[in-house]
């Protein structure tokens, strides 16, 4: 009796096993990390919620180019950044069947393969520190006589891919348990080289235009184990590196209405990556190598347009800040690759139109050369509302110190969350075209919580 | 070809721009005899508006604190170009000296100016640069004197001869700050 329940249970692991273990094949597909990944840059403006469009330093040459009109010294900036990222997640105690044939999804439901085990509701934490250059600048003014005309070039950290998530799960029965544990590593970073111009068109008006090249590299690692009742065990890890080469440019104005308030907008123009994946994976069943794949891919990603508007007022020693900026990321789009190009489909049952908007405040002490900042920032995840438990939003505040007549130090607080779900795949079943017909799910909440320090010092000579 | 596409229209976006536009790099050309010490040396001859919208830069929406907190609008405001006129000082000394002449020594007056609040470029002994909406004085006490200043004779100082002397060192300097700042001869 005992050597049947055995058998049955290895006969039922086998099938979990064969699957790819990885999220719902038609979201991880879609999963794009460069969408909507935000990471900010410049002490200044990221203490004030990350509204950087109508700041005035270097990193104007990545938020709104126009504002180097503004800069009339030659100025270098340099910043560091540092990022405890943790990953909080939960395996609901239920399973989800997808029926990719029909597309249909029931939830709550028991497949008979999983007969006599019952799901148990469990988490599991992990974090990540890493600190990071985040932007070195040079602006070099042109000596004009009447107006203004500025030159900036340098680099950002603005896209970065450190995260980490662990996965616990576990099926109870009376024979004993199944227990699944995953640990997923990323790290990288998207940098942004940019070169760009700001020129007066009038007394209250600038124009802005930088060009912008991304280069960067996004490692992907994947470890999973399964171990149940000493009958099996089944270990998989996947290796995944991508790099990326992109470009494209923004255009921006400045413009003065009054004594007391700035306005600026900047369009931002998609942006073409050119994305080439290695991979490899391995799979072992009870110590044998079952699979041990090697690939390699080439593929575009295009991002769409931004448009960006921020409003600056001033009154006295005290500023105040407001952006926003626009992106369909459902126009996200794939191409260059017929096979991904099948997936464009799916990013419009993924992806939605979001607004972000950053809200941030300065008071300086001029006699102490002093600022103190503080600000909210609102910047919604780009997927489906299904998708999301609770939209991403934080708090920052900063100091600021002016040194001498010719020095900056800023640092900065970043404080941000954000819920979602998403589901695993725990069991598929394949057809002979190894196309998935159905998979029993589980549904993983996840709760991200970042701190985020930015320390940026500027020099004008 | 999307991507050449792009990068042309903002190419020629920005040569319309360019052609033409409020900034210049240059002071335009005048007649031929018109030289540097007579645009440089007191910009208001030829713009009565300096003031407003002083050449170089527009400052008028600054903050009031860089006005009375000077670093603030150095930091902010002054363009890298400006510095030698008033940063390091060397515009006090611009009469070269020999080795022989001893430089001038004063025991009158007040002690010099550190670390000067914000004003345009050009405009020595120019006067009411005003702010943007409002009316205050714009240079520390060195810079109120108005123009006519310059040619009215003292009557009741006894040492004219001095007081002439440093109005003939005045003119000097202006020239010398005129050509240094890049004007034609």
């Amino acid at each position: 009796m005992k050597g049947l329940i055995k058998l049955m249970i290895k006969m039922m692991l086998c099938l979990i096993l064969i699957t790819n273990i990885s999220f719902a094949e038609y979201i991880e597909q879609v999963e794009e990390i460069t969408a909507g990944n935000f990471f900010g840059y410049g002490a200044r403006q990221m203490a004030m919620g990350g509204a950087g469009i109508m700041a005035i330093d270097g990193a104007a040459l990545f938020y709104n180019p126009a504002n180097l009109a503004r800069i009339p010294r030659i100025e270098f900036n340099f910043g560091l950044s540092n990022q405890r990222y943790k990953d909080i997640s939960t395996v609901r105690p239920i399973r989800r069947e997808v029926d990719y044939s029909g597309a249909v999804t029931q939830s709550g439901i028991l497949s008979p393969r999983f007969e006599g085990f019952q799901p148990v509701l469990s988490s599991a934490e992990n974090s990540k520190i890493n600190t990071r250059v985040n932007s070195a600048i040079i602006t070099i003014p042109y000596p004009t006589y009447r107006g203004s005309m500025v030159f900036g070039i340098g680099m950002t950290r603005g896209i970065n891919f450190d995260r980490v998530f662990r996965l616990s799960h576990s099926d109870r029965s009376a024979s004993g348990d199944i227990i699944a544990l995953g640990d997923e590593f990323q790290s990288g970073a998207l940098t942004q080289w940019g070169a760009g111009i700001g020129i007066d068109l009038s007394p209250r008006i600038a124009f802005g235009g930088a060009l912008y090249l991304y280069t960067g590299k996004h490692n992907y690692n994947w470890e999973y184990a399964l171990d149940s009742l000493d009958v099996l065990s089944y270990e998989a890890e996947d290796l995944i590196v991508d790099k990326y080469l992109g470009f494209n440019m923004k255009m921006a104005l400045s413009m003065r209405l009054n004594h007391y308030l700035t306005l600026g907008l900047a369009v931002e123009t998609p942006l073409i990556f050119s994305v080439e994946e290695e991979s490899s994976s391995y799979r072992l069943l009870d110590g044998v190598v079952i699979e041990d794949d090697y690939s390699y891919t080439e593929y575009d990603i295009k991002k769409p347009f931004v448009f960006s508007g921020g409003l600056s007022a001033q009154f006295n020693n005290a500023t105040l800040m407001a952006d926003f900026d626009y992106t369909d990321w459902s126009q996200l789009e794939y191409g260059d690759n017929i096979e991904m190009e099948k997936e464009n489909i799916n990013i419009r049952s993924y992806y939605r139109d979001v607004i972000r908007f950053r809200l941030g405040g300065e008071y300086v002490f001029p006699q102490a050369g002093l600022s103190v900042r503080a600000g909210y920032f609102s910047d919604p995840l780009p997927i489906k509302s299904s998708f999301v438990n609770q939209n991403r939003s934080g708090f920052t505040f900063g100091l600021g110190l002016l040194v001498d007549q010719v020095m900056t130090i800023d640092v900065a607080f970043v404080h941000g969350s954000y819920e979602r779900n998403s589901d695993f795949i725990y069991s598929s079943v394949k057809d002979d075209q190894d196309n998935m017909i159905s998979s029993h799910n589980l549904i993983v909440d996840e709760e991200v919580s970042y701190n985020r320090l930015y320390l940026t010092t500027a020099y004008r000579f | 070809m999307s991507r050449l596409f792009f990068i042309s229209i903002a190419i020629c976006f920005l040569a319309l721009l360019t052609s033409g536009c409020y900034t210049i790099l240059q002071h335009p050309s005048s007649e031929a005899n018109y030289t540097a010490e007579n645009y440089q040396a007191d910009c208001l001859e030829c713009h009565a508006d300096y003031h407003e919208y002083p050449y170089g830069y527009f400052y008028g929406q600054y903050p009031d604190y860089w006005w009375s907190t000077p670093r603030w609008g150095r930091y902010y405001a002054y363009p890298w170009w400006w510095d030698n006129y008033w940063y390091d000082g060397s515009y006090r000394h611009t009469r070269d000296y020999s080795d022989d002449e001893p430089s001038p020594r004063s025991t009158r007056g007040k002690k010099v100016e550190r670390r000067d609040v914000l004003r345009p470029p050009y405009s020595v002994g120019t006067t009411n640069l005003s702010r943007s909406g409002s009316s205050g004085n714009v240079g520390t006490s060195g810079s109120t004197e108005k123009p006519s200043d310059q040619n009215k004779q003292p009557v009741d100082n006894p040492d004219n001869t001095k007081t002439k002397e440093k109005i003939d060192k005045k003119e000097k300097k202006d020239n010398k700050k005129a050509t240094r700042r890049g004007g034609r001869r």
